[in-house]
């Protein structure tokens, strides 16, 4: 059939080389199609790349088409032989390529401008004209390619019905599939700037609505963020953030949540995987700056304090709402689009921002307890009693999370509020005016985490009023109210603010932790300490106090002086404060890490010294064990209880653990065998 | 607590401990763990005591003679089995090393009131363990399980020489029920 040899891609260049190869097949009236034809396309060619070169110039194919006769007559011919529609999709795949390769792109190059001013400064109006007319020009040319091939269209459109709209929304898929495409690409930046983004994750919306490129967004933003976000250079904090702005992101442009679901899976392994993303986001919820996390349930909440004391009609009125709501909701269901996995429950693809990040664990338990240790933290270094902040967030998160599991927290909260009232009390008791030089604050053990029990000598002066506080206490009104209760120091907690004198001058308000300021006392009483006799003195280990130590040589309230020939470090106070001494930029965070990771790390001697015994205590009885059975032993035998998370070493760790065991002479390895040391 | 001796042995360790499945099983096994854990965490290097492999219902026990005793000094292990009734039922508890002593048979077996009818369920591990090692100090001679232990009891040199020559005489081939 001679007419296959129009390929529209190829639109004259065939034919004629079938003619010449194949001189007996074509008819007179086929040669004549041809000839027709040749000319006509060889028309469309020649406006096409006059658009390119102009779009606002008028097409010359439709000029000739209004004014040639010899045209208009090419043109019937060609319709009269049946070849339109070869011509129309020849013609359609032709808009479609150079749409796609040369139109939106320039027009992109255009639009890229904008944004050449760097995002969040304020530019001035000078700019901010330049990129209106940078976007007038980018838009006009190409609203003019459409408008000049929409005229070339209405020239073949004569031959048919006229169906302007349809040529119209063609051209229009075509658009939106190119502006997809690009948007699909620039995906995970969108994101990262979310709100700022917004225009540009409607566009895409509205591209994605029409041209249904989910799964091409899909596997691009995946392959961004395994390629830009889940490396190990990036902080957690950022990839829960990046994570959080995706979440908002993607429940924009898809409501339903089945993008969302099918990105965030590898984001969630590889948080789970991280160590320190709980700590992140139980910061992230009770910080300030970063609580818009919580804004959804924020506002509920705010309503919630607004009206505190709510009477029996206010919560009916809040049931029936809820009702309403409820219908409302049942009423506005839709069945899961069709590229959910219909393998997951689409529950769970409604879950607000917070649940997503509680569901990165699967339970809660975590959450709150690490929770319950930050809280705790907090309000052992406070030195007033003022609990407000800590109240609300704890408000907060029990809208979340419910109250029973907060209720350890609340206790918690209690005590603060009540070790307030006691402490004014028994301080009142104190007639000779020298109140206040100490606050207690009385916790209940069983609800607060373990809490470190560092124990060194307090100064002298301190410890009597501690006797003082003691007796005050035991004698108090508040033995009167409540069962008869002992008070256990814990001298390692809290916080002390003090005034340091030098001849030069005073500086105040210094606040350290306990075992600091009586370091810093010792030195007060006598200016020249070596480690070894101070770590005597005040019996902490040489080692926690060169540690601690370093706080105030950092600031320069007290100096090295060298090293004794047996390796003991002289330290010395000196008496005039120098200029390098105050204020040392950076002292005050060093410290407080080193506090931080001293106290996890005591923490994890706490529960290494558990294992220990276990360790000892299977080894008295079964003689000798391989280091795979210990591991299982303790991984089945050491329970979960509370707070505690059970064994969970690796099998390394526990070699380490071990070998240090090993090493203290508590434990010999022979022949892969451990046992005990007779 | 106070500890009598009566004349019949617990039943030798020929049963073995069922192993745990259902929902009572769980709770007898966390309730095991926890006692493990308190002992654990008692911190008693003369008692002692832990799971012999993957059943947490058997376990070895291991005491040291109390200071003072003709048993200071001197090492036994015991054999625990816990019934899945546990701690509504008395555990089985065996010597596993030979133990010359008036209140233990030839095949290990103890005699001993809390182990049998007085036994209660707010005994635990720790407190069989110290009834066995104040047992080794203090037997009940009226009710003897090896007559010629209680015979030179009172005879404290002879007593000492008899008991070392046992273990002696037994080490070399530590026995298992």
């Amino acid at each position: 059939m001679p007419l296959a040899v129009f390929n529209p891609s190829q639109p004259w260049g065939d034919a004629e080389k079938h003619q010449r190869e194949h001189p007996e097949q074509w008819t007179p009236e086929l040669i004549e199609t041809t000839a027709s034809w040749t000319v006509i396309v060889r028309s469309i060619v020649q406006s096409q790349q006059e658009i390119m070169a102009s779009p606002t110039a008028s097409p010359a194919f439709v000029r000739r088409c209004a004014e040639e006769p010899a045209m208009r007559a090419h043109l019937d011919l060609v319709v009269d032989r049946n070849m339109y529609g070869l011509l129309k999709a020849w013609f359609m795949e032709g808009v479609r390529e150079r749409l796609f390769n040369h139109a939106v792109p320039r027009f992109w190059r255009h639009y890229r401008e904008l944004p050449a001013v760097a995002p969040g400064v304020r530019s001035s109006a000078a700019v901010q004209r330049r990129i209106q007319a940078a976007f007038f020009a980018a838009t006009h040319e190409l609203s003019a390619y459409v408008g000049a091939q929409l005229t070339m269209v209405s020239v073949l459109e004569e031959y048919e019905t006229p169906e302007m709209s349809r040529w119209l929304a063609r051209l229009q898929f075509f658009l939106r599939q190119a502006l997809g495409s690009l948007r699909i690409g620039e995906l995970f930046d969108l994101i990262v700037d979310f709100p700022d983004s917004m225009p540009a994750i409607l566009d895409l919306r509205e591209c994605l609505s029409h041209t249904q490129q989910h799964s091409d967004a899909v596997r691009a933003l995946s392959a961004a963020i395994e390629a830009r976000l889940l490396l190990p250079g990036v902080d957690t904090a950022n990839i829960i953030q990046v994570y959080v702005s995706a979440i908002k992101a993607l429940s924009c442009l898809d409501p339903s949540g089945v993008k969302l679901e099918a990105v965030s899976e590898r984001v969630r392994a590889y948080l789970k995987a991280r160590p320190d993303t709980i700590r992140q986001i139980v910061t992230s919820l009770t910080d300030p700056e970063t609580s818009e996390l919580l804004e959804n349930t924020g506002s509920e909440a705010e309503l919630l304090t607004d009206d505190g004391g709510a009477d029996g009609s206010l919560y009916d009125a809040a049931d029936a709402e809820e009702a309403k709501a409820d219908e409302a909701t049942m009423l506005a269901w839709q069945p899961d689009p069709i590229q959910a996995d219909p393998s997951r429950p689409s529950a769970r693809r409604n879950a607000d921002v917070l649940s997503r990040l509680v569901n990165i664990y699967g339970s809660r338990a975590l959450f709150v307890n690490e929770f319950r240790n930050m809280l705790a933290d907090k309000l052992l270094t406070a030195s007033d009693y003022d609990t407000d902040r800590e109240v609300r967030n704890l408000e907060l998160l029990k809208k979340r999370f419910g109250e029973t599991a907060l209720s350890q927290c609340e206790v918690m909260l209690k005590d603060i509020a009540e070790s307030k009232r006691n402490t004014r009390a028994i301080q009142q008791h104190f007639d000779d005016g020298s109140a206040r030089v100490l606050d207690a604050t009385i916790v209940s053990r069983l609800c607060w985490p373990a809490l470190a029990n560092e124990t060194f000598e307090l100064p002298a002066a301190l410890v009597s009023e501690m006797a003082r506080y003691e007796k005050q206490y035991a004698h108090g009104p508040y033995m009167h109210i409540k069962a008869p209760r002992k008070l256990v120091w814990k001298p390692a907690l809290g916080m002390v603010t003090l005034d340091v004198t030098f001849a030069d001058r005073t500086v105040k308000n210094v606040r350290c932790s306990p075992l600091h300021a009586t370091i810093l006392d010792a030195f007060g009483t006598q200016p020249q300490w070596s480690l070894r006799t101070l770590s005597a003195k005040l019996k902490v280990d040489a080692q926690t106090l060169k540690k601690r130590l370093a706080l105030w040589i950092n600031r320069g309230f007290i100096l090295e002086k060298g090293r004794s020939a047996d390796g003991d470090v002289n330290y010395e106070a000196p008496t005039h404060l120098g200029k390098g001494g105050e204020g040392r930029p950076g002292g005050e965070d060093d410290e407080e890490e080193g506090a931080g990771g001293g106290a996890a790390e005591a923490q994890l001697d706490a529960e290494m010294r558990v294992y220990e015994q276990y360790v000892i205590g299977m080894l008295t009885n079964l003689t000798e064990l391989p280091l795979a059975r210990i591991n299982n032993m303790l991984r089945m035998f050491v329970p979960a209880s509370g707070g505690d998370r059970g064994y969970d070493r690796s099998e390394a760790e526990l070699q380490r653990f071990l070998q240090r065991l090993v090493e203290d002479g508590k434990l010999e390895l022979s022949a892969g065998m451990y046992k005990i040391r007779r | 607590m106070s500890q009598t001796a009566i004349g019949s042995p617990t039943t030798g360790g020929s049963k073995a401990a069922a192993a745990p499945s259902s929902a009572a099983g769980q709770s007898v096994n966390k309730r095991l763990q926890t006692e493990l854990m308190t002992l654990m965490t008692a911190g008693d290097p003369s008692l002692s005591a832990f799971p012999e492999g993957d059943n947490i219902f058997q376990w070895t026990g291991t005491i040291t003679g109390g200071a003072g005793t003709v048993y200071e000094g001197l090492t036994f292990k015991l054999l625990l089995k816990f019934p899945t009734s546990y701690p509504f039922e008395a555990p089985q508890v065996t010597f596993s090393t030979p133990c010359f002593h008036p209140n233990v048979d030839q095949y290990g077996n103890i005699c001993l009131d809390i182990l049998k009818e007085k036994w209660s369920a707010v005994y635990n591990v720790r407190t069989i363990l110290l009834s066995i090692q104040s047992l080794l100090g203090d037997p009940n001679l009226d009710s003897p399980l090896n007559g010629h232990a209680a015979s030179i009891w009172h005879n404290v040199p002879e007593y000492k020489k008899a008991l070392l020559k046992h273990k002696s005489a037994h080490t070399a081939e530590p026995r298992r029920p």
